[in-house]
């Protein structure tokens, strides 16, 4: 299994954690889990857009995965 | 016993899993066949599962591995159904889109890209009124009105900027992209938040498209993330809504400059009103 991401993107986790917990494929109209730290996931992306100068500074301003072979 | 089923992706129904690729708990993955689809899912330990990173990104890390193998539809995090036979069900009810979905979107992948302000357009304070050098005093109603106004017209300056920076970057990515999802000025910060879905063999240069386009813009920060599954793009989504299936671009670019428009969630996709 590959990683879809480098070590310290931190820009591109949340996007994806934002994809796979409200996106994709529903096949159930009502969903079993239910916990309480998504509305930190949502958090955690704008204070990370909030501060997106400082990533940059960082080098996450442009955050990427090697393409696939 | 077991706490239900855990529905990872939907594959085709020959579909052959990943050796040594196990779900939550380490749990054996299995395919469950309707029709020509089949589920890819995992038996639940009966105390379920939490929403921490830590699955979320499991869950994500085991649909890429099957789309690695063959085309793949990501199902959302969080998908749970008591037996095989609800899964079973579950599928046949939308084998139809199910299908479709698969076949446009199993073997693509997103990028995301996030455009924000280094500073917001239209100004943040209206310049003060004055008459031979004297500053002029307004009621308290008045300043309230004109304050109003100058927050109606900094938002629509903003949004006709982040409209003319998406037309621009749907020029420069052109037939690159098959489809996209886009929100214009979602917040104050942020001009763009995107969605575009490609093939796989075009991620560097929509990178390259992207960078040109940012280049000229020195006043807008961009981020672009991915490639991801197509998350953003399928077609029951959200609350089971049927999200309108994405058209070719191209059929954008014909009308670019064509006022942005948004739904009520703010959002809009590729396909022509």
């Amino acid at each position: 299994m590959t990683a879809r991401m480098p070590e310290g993107r931190e820009v591109a986790l949340l996007e994806l954690l934002d994809r796979i917990v409200d996106h994709g494929v529903v096949i159930a109209g009502d969903l079993t889990i239910s916990v309480a730290d998504v509305d930190l996931i949502y958090l955690g992306l704008r204070v990370i857009l909030t501060s997106v100068q400082r990533a940059d500074e960082l080098g996450m301003g442009l955050a990427r995965r090697e393409a696939r072979a | 016993m077991t706490g239900g089923w855990y529905v990872y992706a939907i594959v085709a129904q020959d579909s052959q899993l990943p050796a040594g690729l196990t779900g939550f708990g380490e749990a054996e993955l299995s395919l469950i066949d309707s029709g020509s689809l089949a589920a890819v899912v995992g038996p639940l330990a009966p105390c379920g599962l939490q929403r921490t990173t830590e699955n979320v990104l499991r869950h994500g890390a085991i649909v890429e591995a099957l789309q690695e193998r063959g085309p793949t539809l990501p199902v959302r995090f969080g998908t749970v159904l008591p037996d095989a036979g609800a899964v079973a069900r579950a599928l046949a009810e939308h084998r139809a889109e199910l299908t479709a979905d698969l076949a446009r979107l199993g073997d693509k992948v997103e990028f995301g890209l996030t455009v924000l302000w280094d500073r917001s357009p239209g100004g943040d304070h209206p310049a003060d009124e004055t008459i031979d050098g004297e500053a002029v005093e307004h009621a308290p109603g008045t300043r309230y009105l004109r304050a109003r106004l100058v927050v109606l017209h900094r938002d629509e300056a903003r949004r006709e900027a982040a409209g003319a920076v998406a037309t621009e970057l749907d020029m420069a990515l052109g037939s690159l992209v098959l489809d996209r999802r886009c929100s214009i000025a979602p917040t104050e910060r942020l001009a763009l938040r995107a969605a575009y879905l490609i093939e796989p063999t075009r991620l560097d240069a929509c990178r390259q498209a992207v960078a040109e386009v940012r280049s000229r813009h020195p006043d807008v920060r961009v981020l672009v993330s991915g490639p991801w599954s197509p998350y953003s793009f399928v077609s029951r989504d959200r609350t089971g809504e049927q999200v309108a299936a994405g058209r070719s671009l191209k059929d954008i670019n014909g009308r670019h400059t064509a006022p942005w428009t948004d739904t009520a969630r703010g959002e809009r996709s590729a396909a022509p009103a």
